[in-house]
């Protein structure tokens, strides 16, 4: 006997093509129905104005990109072949049929893969086939080239082979059909649900932990999520990463022969094949049911610190008495009860260190010295790939934004001041530790020693004690240089610049001129280092904006300008613009009252009628109010009818109002 | 032939199989007996190269069997509990056994058609239990196996197919040499056919006898004695077992026939005859003295 028929065993090959081909047909004939029948629909079917659309969705299905229809027959098939094809593993009666004729495990092994893989590939083969004929017989013919059909062809089989290899490698660790199912997709969102779990724990039980809100490196390499979110395609070094993925494939179809001649038959039908790894599915499996309950239970409760504990205490146990269930496939396990108070003593061990703060961790605050410079931002992957990897490049080809660092240049201070009063900011909120309001920031250190420093926590702007802290930051020049756009504009660089008033329905004024240009920028800068604190912060809606075009980028820049922007404002006005673009109380014709949540539980047909104003006085009001910022309030929207143009905005009954507009409030309560 | 040495094996904390010892000789029947769960399955599937030992040697003919795939060519197992591929007929699957075992003989797989009245094109899943046996048989044979290992075996056969199929088996054990290992929980269905019986119960296989010796070994006398029966009369430790009725005396006695009569005839009982015994009854009384509830495992 050659090594060759030894290793390969025909009849077995045979046997199961025979047994599975209708897998095959079914997935050759769902391919055939999704691409080139579809395609050659849409061709024959196309009108001139359309053909760029349908070259943009073939080439977009041709790559697997954004095509979720294929995703999800690549993600399920070669999962659903690798079951079948070694089913009879897990079968008790087949598994013993099968091993007592004679051929070894090795033979079995490489036969059934091959018979799977085979049957996998040629639903793509043939299909491809189809392509190249459409390719040259019909209109497709001017859709298809020969190379996108083969790049499809091999992204098809390179998905396939990924799936497949790691079902296979699973169903080499379980016992069960539908473990190796479960485990197989578990396996690959595991690491992510993981990191998002533990971080969420860790954040409720360590003051001013963070991290990134999730993993962009899992996200781009592990197989489920390349396969939706085709991240493959934006990798610059594609055939080397390719070849890493064919060659981790091999590894886990090697590592699965070797496990599967390691494993005994007896274990057909249980959980996991192998005894020396129950421990870890079933710590395992506590471990991940305890952070999901401690998420669930914490999460509902509005982040209550006694219901986290509670979560992780019932999900646990839940978790381990499962898994024993599963383990030992009997319900009578309430007996094992030890190896759960164990785990619950470590767990004790390490969250009693964790909340005694044994590292020192929530208190650890650099001393002004020792920091070169700190992220005060709210875009964890922004300083991970601008700062600490310094690779910036990566995440704007993520983000296909070649722009994005210069339009957005990460919040990195280094000024002495500012250094110092970020540790002071963070100390005061050490000892604050409020948790409820603000926004969630980062405070990320990098320390002249080449260590860094990452915490964060939530910031609130409008709290007084913390705007206290916030206000000399806010209001320095290294600040608001990287915070406002209007402070990095070269004069030179601009094509255009545009006025306009969003309430107005005017449409925008044009400045093109030099010296415009160059005027209105200077006023922007001066207007912009002058903006206070209570400036920056205020919550008045902006509805007057500069666009700015530069000569060699795409995209506009939007700056706002505020009201407090008296300069800017006045040489707008001097200039004659200012009244072609902006609104005037003249232009208001009336205001309509109506109340909020009318508006989101009725139809705009069964809304009531709303109560119309047309004082003077009274839309003057309306207009200068502040607008509400407090959602859960009885708002009342006030809809300002302008010639050709309504806008609105909400206004709390609680407002500070004249006696004439609480009389209209009045109205509308009774109306409904 | 077959042969088992110190073969220890476990599930879980739980012991199946303790140090046993089994050996089969070539050309011979082996009846495995032992009551339900004594581990007569698990046994087997160690002779097969199913299952690997905890510790001990299983061999066929001197080969280790576990992951040996030409001693598995040479040997068929037919288990209790069967399996065919869903899709295959009769003939698929002979096809696909034929491309598998060396020695498949199409010849008697055609012959064969004659004692199992099956239409070869239906499919193997859809027949009754008792078909399927006589295919796992009509498939098995036609292998043309030296060594057959048959986990209870002729469960589920009709009484004219039990005769059937044995007759074959005993016909290749007896032309072509062929070693077969059986198992059963029924004494009786192994007595027409083995020549050796072993018994399994806790892990091991406590007894193991030649039948033939076994039957002209052990005898059972009925003897009436005019008057009271003579002090000392035959109480040697050749006696395994004796009641006593007034004057009936029913003996169970190991040793050459013709010489205990001799001694029985000198104390002039009034009748003495020899009553037929059968191999159960030859097994409870070997057996009584060993401490085991053996009446349960073999009745
Ligand atoms: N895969 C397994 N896992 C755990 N225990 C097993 C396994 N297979 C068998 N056993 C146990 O081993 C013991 C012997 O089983 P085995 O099937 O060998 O008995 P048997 O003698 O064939 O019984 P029967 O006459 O019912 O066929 C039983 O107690 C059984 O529960
Ligand atoms: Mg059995």
């Amino acid at each position: 006997m050659t090594f060759k028929t030894s290793l390969f065993n025909k009849a077995l090959i045979l046997s199961n093509l025979k047994r599975y081909w209708w897998v095959s047909a079914l997935y050759t004939l769902a391919l055939m129905a999704y691409i080139p029948f579809s395609h050659l629909m849409k061709a024959m079917g196309m009108e001139v104005q359309n053909i760029t659309w349908i070259q943009d969705t073939i080439d977009r299905m041709l790559s697997f990109s954004q095509d979720d229809v294929q995703a999800i027959l690549i993600c399920t098939v070669p999962v659903l072949m690798a079951v079948l094809i070694f089913r009879y593993l897990q079968v008790d009666k087949s598994a013993v049929m099968m091993h007592s004729l004679p051929i070894k495990r090795s033979s079995h092994y490489a036969s059934h893969c091959l018979a799977g893989f085979v049957l996998l590939i040629i639903p793509a083969l043939l299909n491809s086939l189809i392509m190249i004929l459409l390719d040259y017989f019909t209109v497709l013919g001017s859709f298809y080239t020969l190379p996108k059909i083969f790049t499809w062809l091999g992204l098809n089989i390179f998905f396939c082979l990924f799936f497949y290899s790691i079902a296979v490698l699973v169903g080499m660790f379980t016992g069960s059909s539908v473990a190796q199912i479960v485990f197989t997709y578990i396996i690959q969102i595991l690491p992510i649900g993981i990191y998002v779990l533990l971080k969420f724990s860790l954040e409720q039980l360590l003051f001013g932990f963070g991290e990134a809100p999730y993993s962009l490196f899992i996200e781009d390499n592990y197989p489920l999520f390349l396969l939706f979110n085709s991240a493959f395609l934006r990798n610059p070094h594609m055939v080397g990463w390719l070849l890493a993925y064919i060659l981790t494939a091999a590894a886990f179809l090697i590592l699965g022969w070797f496990v599967y001649k390691h494993r005994r038959l007896e274990t057909a039908g249980d959980i996991i094949a192998f005894p020396a790894l129950y421990p870890a599915f079933k710590y395992g499996m506590t471990f991940c049911l305890m952070l999901v309950g401690g998420t669930y239970f914490c999460g509902a409760s509005r982040q209550s610190l006694p219901m986290l504990i509670l979560g992780y205490v019932i999900a646990s146990a839940l978790g381990y008495f499962v898994a024993e269930v599963l383990i030992h496939k009997s319900f009578r396990v309430l007996h094992l009860y030890k190896g759960y108070l164990y785990y619950a003593l470590v767990i004790v061990i390490l969250l009693g260190g964790l909340s005694l703060d044994v590292s020192g961790f929530v208190k650890q605050v650099p001393s002004p010295e020792e920091v070169e410079k700190v992220y005060f931002g709210y875009n964890y992957n922004d300083w991970f790939y601008f700062e600490k990897e310094k690779n910036p490049e990566f995440l704007e080809s993520r983000y296909q934004d070649s722009g994005y660092f210069e339009d957005n240049p990460p919040i990195l201070l280094e000024s002495q001041e500012n250094i110092a009063g970020v540790i002071e900011l963070q100390k005061h909120l050490i000892k604050e530790r409020k948790r409820e309001a603000g926004s969630s920031r980062y405070i990320i250190y990098t320390l002249k020693n080449g260590d860094y420093i990452l915490r964060q926590y939530n910031i609130n702007e409008a709290d007084q004690s913390d705007a206290a802290f916030l206000k000399p930051i806010y209001e320095s020049l290294e600040y608001k240089k990287l915070k406002f756009p209007a402070m990095r504009l070269v004069p030179e660089d601009i094509k255009l610049m545009s006025v306009e008033d969003d309430r107005s329905g005017k449409r925008p004024v044009n400045l093109t001129g030099t010296k415009d240009i160059r005027e209105l920028t200077e006023l922007l800068k001066n207007e912009t280092i002058k903006m206070s604190y209570e400036d920056m912060t205020s919550s008045r809606d902006s509805y007057m904006r500069v666009s700015v075009l530069e000569n060699n980028k795409r995209n506009e820049q939007n700056i706002l300008v505020q009201s407090s922007f008296t300069s800017l404002l006045n040489w707008l006005k001097d200039k004659g613009y200012y009244d072609q673009f902006a609104l005037h109380l003249e232009d208001i014709e009336s205001v309509e009252l109506e109340k909020a949540e009318d508006r989101a539980y009725f139809d705009n047909a069964a809304t009531p009628s709303p109560v119309t104003i047309n004082e003077r006085e009274v839309i003057e009001e309306l207009l200068n109010i502040d607008p509400s910022t407090n959602y859960i309030s009885n708002d009342v929207i006030a809809r300002f009818n302008v010639r050709n143009h309504v806008w609105s905005k909400r206004v709390s009954l609680e407002a500070g109002v004249s006696a004439k507009l609480k009389g209209y409030f009045a109205e509308l309560e009774e109306d409904n | 032939m077959i042969e088992a040495q110190k073969l220890t094996k476990s599930f879980g904390n739980y012991k199946v199989l303790e140090d046993l010892n089994l050996k089969v000789k070539k050309a011979s029947v082996y009846g495995l007996l032992g009551p339900n769960g004594a581990g007569k399955t698990t046994l087997i599937k160690h002779l097969t190269g199913l299952y690997r030992q905890d510790q001990g040697i299983v061999t066929i003919d001197d080969q280790p069997v576990y992951e040996n795939s030409q001693v598995k060519g040479q040997m068929i197992y037919i288990p209790d509990d069967l399996y065919f591929f869903s899709q295959a007929s009769i003939e698929e699957t002979a096809k696909f056994y034929a491309k598998i075992y060396p020695d498949w003989n199409w010849n008697r797989y055609e012959q064969l058609k004659q004692v199992f009245p099956i239409d070869s094109k239906r499919r193997v899943v859809k027949l009754s239990k008792g078909m399927q046996k006589q295919v796992a048989f009509w498939l098995g044979i036609s292998s043309m196996p030296k060594v057959m290992i048959l986990d209870e075996p002729v469960d589920g056969l009709d009484p004219v197919m039990r005769k059937k199929v044995w007759s074959l088996i005993l016909q290749d054990v007896a032309e072509r040499q062929v070693s077969v290992l059986v198992s059963s929980h029924n004494l009786r269905e192994l007595e027409d056919v083995c020549d050796h019986i072993g018994i399994l119960h806790k892990g091991k296989i406590v007894v193991e006898r030649e039948l033939d010796d076994m039957k002209s070994d052990v005898h059972k006398f009925q003897l009436g004695f005019a008057g009271d029966i003579p002090e000392g009369f035959l109480v040697g430790p050749e006696v395994l077992h004796r009641t006593q009725t007034g004057s009936i005396l029913l003996l169970i006695a190991r040793g050459d026939k013709n010489e205990l009569l001799q001694r029985m005839k000198s104390a002039n009982p009034v009748i003495l005859d020899v009553l037929p015994l059968t191999l159960e009854e030859i097994f409870i009384y070997e057996l009584g003295g060993m401490g085991y509830d053996i009446q349960n495992i073999i009745i």
